[in-house]
């Protein structure tokens, strides 16, 4: 599995919740696309994760123009 | 939701003004002077870009600015950090996501969904940019971008190089404004496009707001005075040396250029001179 560019082996099966509670993001302030696809919050629970989704874990910093 | 975000209730009152004035007015202060962009109102015609501040003074330059929207930008998240500048935006500071990075239509259009699901808005700040170096638009693809957005009901506000075959092609595509830059992002030039923004102003029905390259306030004010809707800065607040001061210099500017839109600036002679004081019933009657 890929998240934010970072491989990482995934050894039991887990939820995107489980993931994010685990590794400490904060869902109110990220969105999450899995494989291309914008995964809504309320799915966060029964959306299982395989060892072959790429995971893009996003959140709003200051930016003004590119 | 994000307790940033307006509910419907909280938007402001729709006024019957339609969108800024153009006629001389006898009103003097910003009374039903709104900015009007898609279906929103807002009073303050100064755009705030969030980037380059630390987060304490992001907040002092919102509240100085008196700032009703803000832009974002959409990156990959950190855990642990400095926190998160949604958490030091105040509340009722409409988001205006970026989608800078994007370096063509289909990048920015993902951003821009990705923006939405974490804003629950429909604001987005176009950008596509390709060229690293100068960091100007593509307005060809830009366009195409507003196309898909517009058609998914995003309220779009594209950053563009002021061209008015392209501002004319990303209105009937479906922008609800246009945003076209007045130097160089980030590079407190100026307004060196004044000449083409000012066709902008007279030939395309949306409001037109600056964006990239403001300096100083005194150019935020000429743009204004020429009929600019707003005024987008960031750098220039976020370079100087009282981030606070800065931010309130540009509200005041801001809002001087408006007022002296709205009053139409006085005639210029060409040559020769006029007295303003009366010129008979003294000395060499």
């Amino acid at each position: 599995m890929q998240i934010n560019g970072e491989y990482m082996a995934l050894i039991e099966t887990i939820s995107l919740k489980q993931l994010l509670e685990e590794t400490g993001y904060d869902e109110n302030r990220i969105v999450v696309e899995r494989n291309g696809d914008i995964i809504s919050r309320e799915t966060y629970a029964k959306t299982v994760l395989n060892s072959e989704d790429i995971i893009e874990i996003l959140y709003f910093v200051g930016g003004g123009a590119v | 939701m994000s307790t940033q975000l307006l509910s419907e209730s909280e938007q402001h009152p729709t006024v019957d003004h339609g969108r800024a004035v153009r006629e001389k007015s006898s009103v003097p202060f910003a009374d039903g002077d709104d900015l009007v962009i898609g279906d929103r109102h807002f009073h303050s015609r100064f755009i705030l870009g969030s980037g380059k501040f630390s987060l304490e003074l992001m907040r002092a330059a919102i509240d100085n600015a008196g700032a009703e929207i803000a832009t974002l930008a959409l990156r990959r998240a950190n855990v642990g950090g400095p926190g998160n500048i949604l958490d030091h935006i105040p509340k009722g500071i409409t988001l205006l996501p970026n989608t800078s990075g994007a370096r063509n239509a289909d990048e920015a259009i993902r951003i821009a969904r990705l923006s939405r699901e974490l804003t629950g808005g429909k604001f987005v700040k176009l950008e596509v940019v390709p060229d690293a170096k100068y960091l100007l638009p593509d307005n060809r693809e830009t366009i195409r971008a507003i196309e898909v957005l517009a058609g998914e009901g995003f309220i779009t506000l594209p950053y563009m190089h002021p061209d008015l075959v392209a501002a004319r092609a990303m209105r009937d595509a479906g922008a609800a404004a246009i945003m076209p830059l007045a130097a160089p992002i980030g590079s407190n030039r100026g307004l060196t496009t004044r000449e083409f923004i000012r066709i902008l102003i007279d030939e395309i029905d949306l409001p037109i707001i600056v964006d990239a390259g403001i300096g100083r306030p005194s150019e935020a004010c000429e743009a204004m005075e020429m009929g600019v809707a707003a005024v987008m800065a960031n750098t220039a607040i976020a370079t100087a040396g009282d981030v606070a001061l800065m931010a309130k210099a540009f509200a005041s500017a801001i809002e001087a250029g408006r007022l002296a839109w709205r009053s139409g600036l006085g005639r210029r002679l060409d040559a020769g001179a006029e007295a303003s004081s009366p010129l008979t019933g003294f000395l060499h009657d």
